[in-house]
């Protein structure tokens, strides 16, 4: 009857089938050996080794710094100083600042883009394509430049706003001051707006609209509909964008460093900051045992947001697309259309504006026809410390978005496609870095680079900015890439499976030939990311390693507005086309999939 | 010679024992469909002898070769199978065109240009779909993802081809079809194939063997018609249509051929004669299967088996019509011609010849049988 078992299988064949069966079987469990076993427990190793390098050993070195009496590299005795000097009435005041500007930021940034959501997913306004990239796009743009721009049109004394108050109204005062919590709070919500209505129009558009067709079927009228059926259904999305937006509140840096520090405004974030580059003396010990309470306190806010998502992920988007009730305006419609422009005149089209006026007059403030002039753009263009930050900036975007997205993209692979052991733990690492602020991150590889064995020289090169922004960017890398491989049913990888292709022909030719759309789009948003970055790399840039956010701080502290402008308007050029690229692939990948 | 053996393979995910010491062979050629409703394991069989799923004991060979031993710790990766897979959601690569999609395991086998040109021509114009091969993948409809999943699967020769659900998502007259053109496919070529459905009647009309599987064991494996009309046990008997069980006691028994043995039975207030797959005693209880197209209405006739009684429900179903019997207390399921105009409420005669009835041992519920 049949052969019983493999090793017989040559006893009742020919002598050649032994020889070929035999060779086959060795080389498939040499293959399967290789394959399997040893090349994935490595692999998993090498992999677990990077990512706690990139989060863990900077945290540790966090923690091991704020127990640290002295400056990093630099021999010290182990005490609780630096927790002790943080407990303090002006630092009450600095907790008090940070958590009040960011709950005065998030609240009327929520309604604000709940507004903006509604309109753009659920109305018949005009345009509304077009319209949602407009509204969307303050968010790409580097927070820095607005704030040199809101510094420049709302400065008390010579900002544009006031020169046309007073000379529309003929008043001796000026109306604004940024300099003031409003002027943080305001500043807040240009990014933080695009950044929340991101969250939730997708949340508006997953919505089933059937759930809303049955309420109104068994009587409610339209706007008890949307008060008992579509808010209660987004309230999720809306709960745990707020929680989110509370945290990227506390993380902000820009916004207080320009608006809150020459009005004697401090929060968290500065408060490290000064402690480090602003004192005589840098105290390292008080600015990372603050880092590190940040942090833990950070941590709490990260409880509370599991806690109100019940352990679900807070991303709301099913996956399904439905064609949502568009509700008819009528003739509010333009109102709704004006609102949308409105907002995008306010965040985008002001600011640039300055940034255009400001490069091409002698000096910002004076706008005089025989003030114009092109001397700012020869003055950058001569410029050698803008060069090398503009290389640098590039050289960092280009590797760490390319760095950053292929790390994403394995991690995500592990931890969504595979059963492997390991997997959680790769998971938590990458993502421990969702609770640490820049800035935080900032110190924590400060220490960590200086606390390496003598003959790894990374601090103060180029690698130490690659390794933070790889570090930043992980978490939202493997976000990207897990939306991308939920999307592809497993079949499609089984399928090459068995019809011959290998583990890494599979990944090669169609998990990553599928998901190389997503691939692009999250490159792009984390070369973006890395464009922006000011916060960690203010701390770990030296002299011949800085970035262009860098270099434009360093003239906005010189008094140089107008050579800012000319360099602002240079990275919104880039920040337009990034953004073209990335929705032309978007679109691409609908049509395609 | 076997193209596929499976021997006491099981798959235990946690405390759970998907299938259960399975045994199954598959001669070269054979069409073999596993049957079974969702759950009862025959997926993961498919998968295993796929090698997308390793099984937690027993062996599989494929053309004799062990390509799974649970207890050896051996395993062969599925891409070294030499197997072509038809996926239930087709799982055509949606960034490929036609072509590309099929000609994939050839150019990962690194097969020549000319080679591959050739015979991926040869295997659409098998599946009809030779002017379609520089068509975009997501460009077709289901029944064309259908014909380019089964190129993809044969383009290699393959040593068995892999069939889960195919078909399940078509529409019911594309279903028909397909399987019809399928079939003949298989038989021209003459390829060995394993075949998953929940579809009864699909599992009927295109296997050269049906296996009957539930909660990870296989009830039953015959021809289609064995299964049909000769089921081993009450679950196999139950799982086609809705059967009419009738509890009853031999009163005779003999032998009718080699196989087959004829019975006299008497139920309550109704006497018959039926056959059955094995010896009875006498006053051994048994339990009747009459199939519902089996029971005739008309005239009191000579049959054995015979009842009158009312007519509780009828539904129209097109070619014929369900109607419920209302027979002394027995209510009877019969499919009777759609012509006959029964209506609820009438008086009717009811007949069975003997071989439309079927014995099993009532306590043969769960037991297993195999060739």
């Amino acid at each position: 009857m049949a052969v019983a078992s493999g090793l017989d299988i040559g006893r009742n064949s020919t002598v050649k089938r032994i020889a070929v069966s035999a060779l086959d079987r060795k080389t498939l469990f040499l293959n399967h050996l290789a394959n399997f076993a040893i090349g994935r427990r490595i692999g998993i190793l090498l992999l677990i080794a990077l990512l706690s390098f990139l989060t863990v050993y900077p945290l540790a070195m966090l923690l091991y710094g704020s127990l640290h009496s002295t400056p990093p590299g630099m021999p010290g005795v182990l005490n609780l100083d630096g927790y002790a000097q943080i407990f303090t009435t002006s630092n009450f005041l600095v907790l008090a600042n940070t958590i009040g500007i960011s709950f005065a930021k998030t609240i009327p940034s929520i309604l604000l883009a709940v507004a903006l959501a509604f309109i753009l997913a659920r109305t018949d306004t005009p345009a509304r394509g077009t319209l949602e990239v407009l509204v969307t796009l303050p968010f790409f743009i580097p927070p820095i430049l607005t704030a040199m721009a809101w510094g420049m049109l709302g400065n008390p004394q010579v900002g544009v706003l006031n020169l046309v108050w007073k000379w529309l109204t003929g008043a001796t005062t000026s109306p604004i001051n940024v300099y003031s919590y409003g002027g943080v709070v305001w500043h807040m919500m240009q990014y933080s707006t695009p950044f929340l209505f991101l969250f939730i129009v997708d949340a508006f558009r997953a919505m089933d609209p059937t759930l809303e067709e049955s309420s109104r079927m068994c009587g409610a009228s339209r706007w008890r509909t949307f008060r008992r059926i579509t808010l209660i259904l987004m309230l999720p999305a809306i709960v745990s964008s707020f929680v989110l937006s509370l945290m990227r509140g506390i993380e902000s840096f820009e916004s207080p460093l320009f608006f809150g520090l020459p009005a004697g405004i401090t929060v968290i974030t500065t408060e490290i900051y000064n402690a480090i580059n602003h004192r005589a003396t840098p105290a390292y010990q008080y600015a990372t045992a603050l880092s590190f309470a940040i942090m833990a306190f950070m941590f709490l806010f990260v409880v509370w947001q599991w806690r109100v998502l019940h352990g679900r992920s807070f991303a709301t988007v099913t996956g399904k697309a439905y064609a949502p009730n568009v509700m008819k305006l009528g003739p509010w419609r333009w109102v709704t259309f004006g609102f949308c422009i409105l907002f995008f005149m306010i965040t985008v089209v002001l600011p640039v504006g300055q940034l255009l006026i400001g490069s091409f007059f002698k000096f910002f403030g004076f706008y005089e026809w025989d003030m114009l002039t092109l001397e700012h753009y020869v003055a950058v263009w001569q410029n050698k410390e803008f060069w090398r930050a503009f290389g640098n900036t590039m050289l960092l975007g280009v590797m760490g978005a390319t760095a950053t997205m292929t790390l994403g993209g394995v991690v995500a692979y592990v931890t969504v496609r595979t059963r492997w052991r390991g997997r959680r733990l790769i998971d938590v690492l990458a993502w421990l870095p969702w609770m640490m602020p820049g800035m935080v991150l900032g110190v924590g590889f400060l220490w960590a680079f200086a606390m390496l064995p003598g003959p790894i020289p990374i601090y103060g090169t180029i690698w130490a900015l690659l390794f933070a922004y790889m570090a930043l960017g992980t978490p939202i890398s493997v976000r990207v890439m897990s939306n991308a491989y939920h999307q592809l049913s497993f079949d499609l990888e089984e399928c090459s499976r068995v019809h011959g292709g290998s583990w890494w022909q599979t990944l090669w030719r169609i998990l990553i030939a599928l998901s190389w759309p997503s691939f692009a789009v999250g490159w792009v948003l984390t070369f973006f990311g890395i464009m922006r970055e000011l916060s960690a790399s203010i701390l770990l840039y030296s002299v011949g390693s800085e970035v262009l956010s860098v270099v434009l701080l360093k003239l906005w502290s010189n008094g140089q507005a107008e050579q800012v402008s000319v360099i602002g308007l240079l990275m919104m050029l880039l920040v337009i086309f990034f953004r073209w690229v990335q929705l032309k692939l978007i679109k691409q990948r609908i049509s395609t999939l | 010679m076997p193209a596929v053996l499976v021997e006491d393979v099981s798959r235990q995910f946690g405390d759970v024992v998907a299938v259960d010491s399975v045994n199954l062979s598959i001669e070269r050629g054979e069409f073999v469909t596993l049957l079974g409703p969702s759950g009862c394991g025959k997926t993961t069989t498919l998968r295993m002898v796929a090698g997308l799923e390793q099984n937690t004991a027993g062996r599989i060979s494929i053309a004799d070769r062990v390509v799974s031993d649970a207890d050896a710790g051996f395993f062969v990766p599925p891409d070294h199978r030499r197997l072509g897979m038809v996926f239930q959601s087709y799982a055509i690569w949606p960034h490929m065109t036609v072509f590309d999609n099929v000609a994939y395991p050839l150019r990962i086998r690194r097969r020549s240009k000319a080679e591959i040109s050739e015979r991926v021509r040869a295997v659409l114009r098998l599946v009809e779909m030779e002017a379609f091969a520089d068509r975009p993948a997501p460009a077709l409809s289901g029944g064309q993802q259908q014909r380019v999943a089964i190129a993809r699967a044969l383009v290699f020769e393959p040593e068995v081809l892999l069939l889960d659900e195919p078909l399940s998502n078509l529409d019911a007259r594309l279903r028909t079809q397909m399987g019809d053109e399928f079939r003949a496919l298989q038989k021209r070529l003459g390829i060995t194939s394993l075949y998953v459905t929940h579809d009864q009647e699909e599992a009927m009309a295109l296997s050269d063997r049906v296996v009957v599987m539930q909660s990870g064991r296989i009830l039953q494996v015959g021809a289609p018609e064995e299964i049909y009309q000769r089921p081993a046990s009450r679950a196999v008997a139950a799982f086609f249509g809705s059967p009419n069980l009738l509890d009853a006691k031999v009163t005779g028994c003999e032998q009718h051929t080699d196989q087959k043995f004829k019975l006299g039975i008497t139920g309550k207030n109704w006497t018959g004669e039926c056959f059955a797959g094995e010896p009875f005693g006498e006053g051994e209880p048994v339990l009747v299967l009459v199939r519902p197209e089996n029971v005739h209405i008309g005239a009191s006739g000579k049959a054995p088996m015979a009842w009158s009684g009312r007519i509780k429900s009828s539904i129209f179903r097109g070619p014929r019509q369900s109607i419920v019997v209302d027979a002394a207390g027995l209510a009877l399921n019969v499919e009777a011609p759609a012509l006959l105009g029964a209506n609820v409420g009438d008086q009717v005669h009811l007949n069975v010849p003997p071989a439309g009835a079927w014995a099993i041992r009532p306590d043969r519920a769960s037991s297993a049988t195999s060739r």
